[in-house]
């Protein structure tokens, strides 16, 4: 079969199963990160140095780990910009590999009415100075360059690179990319978590000052949040990566965080997409919102729950994405890894709505292994319905 | 990703510059080979990228 067609044989297999209709097999996700380019043995700042260097390196993989579609093929660093700035909260690590994120917050607990009031002021006025204090010294040559290359950084990744990688996969191996690089969910909660107040802030806040809070996720949601108004076709999917949500009571979520999330599922659903969402840590306490909105609007990418008692509660009403823990597949033999990927497929399979995939994207060298390997070619095979 | 938590806050009351300084420059720019009529809009996206890198 030519790669053009098994590509669209594979987009109409995760079209079926994302309808809870039953495609040829099982789809099998590879959860891409950076990790893939310690198959190449090429370091993320070489692989940057050319287009073709980092396309060639970051596809090398595949001769080793079987996979149908990928979630989001590239990576997801601004390295240039990082050190163009000198410092910021995503980076790679100094093994060459790993993007790691390390957080930083500079809003101030006491700062919530200037939020409120102003955000894009406040941000470029208030937050931006104690961040990157070189900016604004004086040295506007210095700091006109430096913006020139975080922007500059920024496309030639998220641009270039990382687009030239998905029309590599599709082209070369008939690989699907899943979700979309240009659809995204936001939610305003995320943003104070992951912009403003940080881990400890945030959390702190939603117990010392709720309303401010939600008048500012209010705000966020009002100025800042695209309502995906621009989507305009069914594939691929639209991404989100929340991190709050684990965090937060069953009331705080209810409250504070599914109000804008059932708005969004439901415009997505609107344009006959599907929101694809992380739930990043456990959700078990929170996911039966899932049920408020319609049957097959929702792709629920797993990541701490466990998958048996996530397929019982949700799995008539929703796609599950995962089934893999990257934890046993890297600490245990192959045959466990064989045996507990045995009883995903016959538990989670049945009557469609579920993509194989990790549980983690494999971020790092030790991510890429003989085990993986062995699971992904099982799903492969055992996979078929 | 790998997550680790630090609160930084470091107040700087001394700036000499407003981000709409940095705007203007950026926008004046015969360096750089970007359409002059997208770098006001580039400008205002980047504070927010700066913001999150």
């Amino acid at each position: 079969m030519d790669n053009k067609t098994l590509h669209e044989q594979r987009k109409q297999d995760l079209l079926l199963t994302v309808n809870h209709k039953t495609p040829s097999a099982v789809p099998v996700m590879l959860n891409i990160n950076s990790g893939v380019l310690s198959y190449a043995k090429v370091k993320v700042k070489d692989a940057l140095k050319s287009d073709e260097a980092f396309v060639d390196a970051y596809v090398k993989f595949t001769e080793y780990i079987y996979g149908d579609c990928v979630t989001f093929p590239g990576i997801f660093v601004n390295q240039a910009g990082y050190e163009a700035m000198g410092s910021g909260q995503n980076r790679v690590a100094h093994d060459g590999y790993t993007v790691e994120h390390v957080q930083a917050s500079y809003m101030k607990e006491d700062e919530y009415p200037l939020l409120i009031k102003d955000p894009a002021g406040f941000v470029k006025d208030t937050l931006l100075p104690r961040k990157y204090p070189f900016l604004f010294d004086g040295n506007t040559d210095k700091a006109v360059e430096a913006l020139k290359n975080v922007f500059e950084g920024a496309v030639d990744v998220f641009g270039v690179k990382n687009g030239l990688v998905e029309k590599a996969f599709e082209e070369r191996f008939g690989i699907v990319t899943a979700l979309s690089p240009n659809w995204e969910i936001g939610s305003p909660l995320d943003m104070i978590f992951d912009m403003f107040r940080g881990f400890a802030g945030t959390l702190t806040d939603l117990r010392r000052r709720p309303q401010e809070v939600k008048a500012a996720a209010a705000v966020l949601w009002e100025q800042r949040v695209d309502k995906l108004d621009a989507i305009d076709d069914i594939f691929p999917f639209v991404a989100q990566t929340p991190h709050v949500p684990a965090y937060l009571s069953p009331k705080q979520y209810e409250e504070l965080y599914w109000p804008y999330e059932k708005l969004l599922i439901e415009k997505i659903h609107s344009k006959g997409n599907k929101a694809s969402i992380l739930l990043e840590g456990r959700w078990m306490h929170v996911v039966e919102c899932f049920k408020e909105v319609p049957k097959d609007s929702t792709i629920l990418m797993i990541d701490d729950d466990d998958p048996f008692e996530l397929k019982k509660k949700m799995g008539d009403h929703v796609t599950l994405l995962g089934g893999a823990k990257m934890s046993t597949i890297i600490l245990s033999s192959k045959e466990t890894c064989i045996d507990y990927t045995k009883k995903v497929i016959d538990e989670l399979a049945p009557g469609g709505g579920f993509i194989f995939c990790t549980d983690k994207g494999w971020l790092s060298k030790a991510d890429i292994n003989d085990n993986l390997a062995a699971v992904y070619a099982f799903v492969h095979e055992y996979g078929k319905y | 990703m790998l997550l680790c938590t630090s609160t930084e806050s470091i107040d700087r009351e001394d700036s000499i510059l407003k981000y709409d300084d940095l705007k203007k420059a950026l926008t004046d720019d015969k360096n750089w080979d970007v359409p002059v009529s997208e770098r006001a809009a580039i400008a205002e996206s980047l504070a927010w990228m700066l913001l999150n890198l």
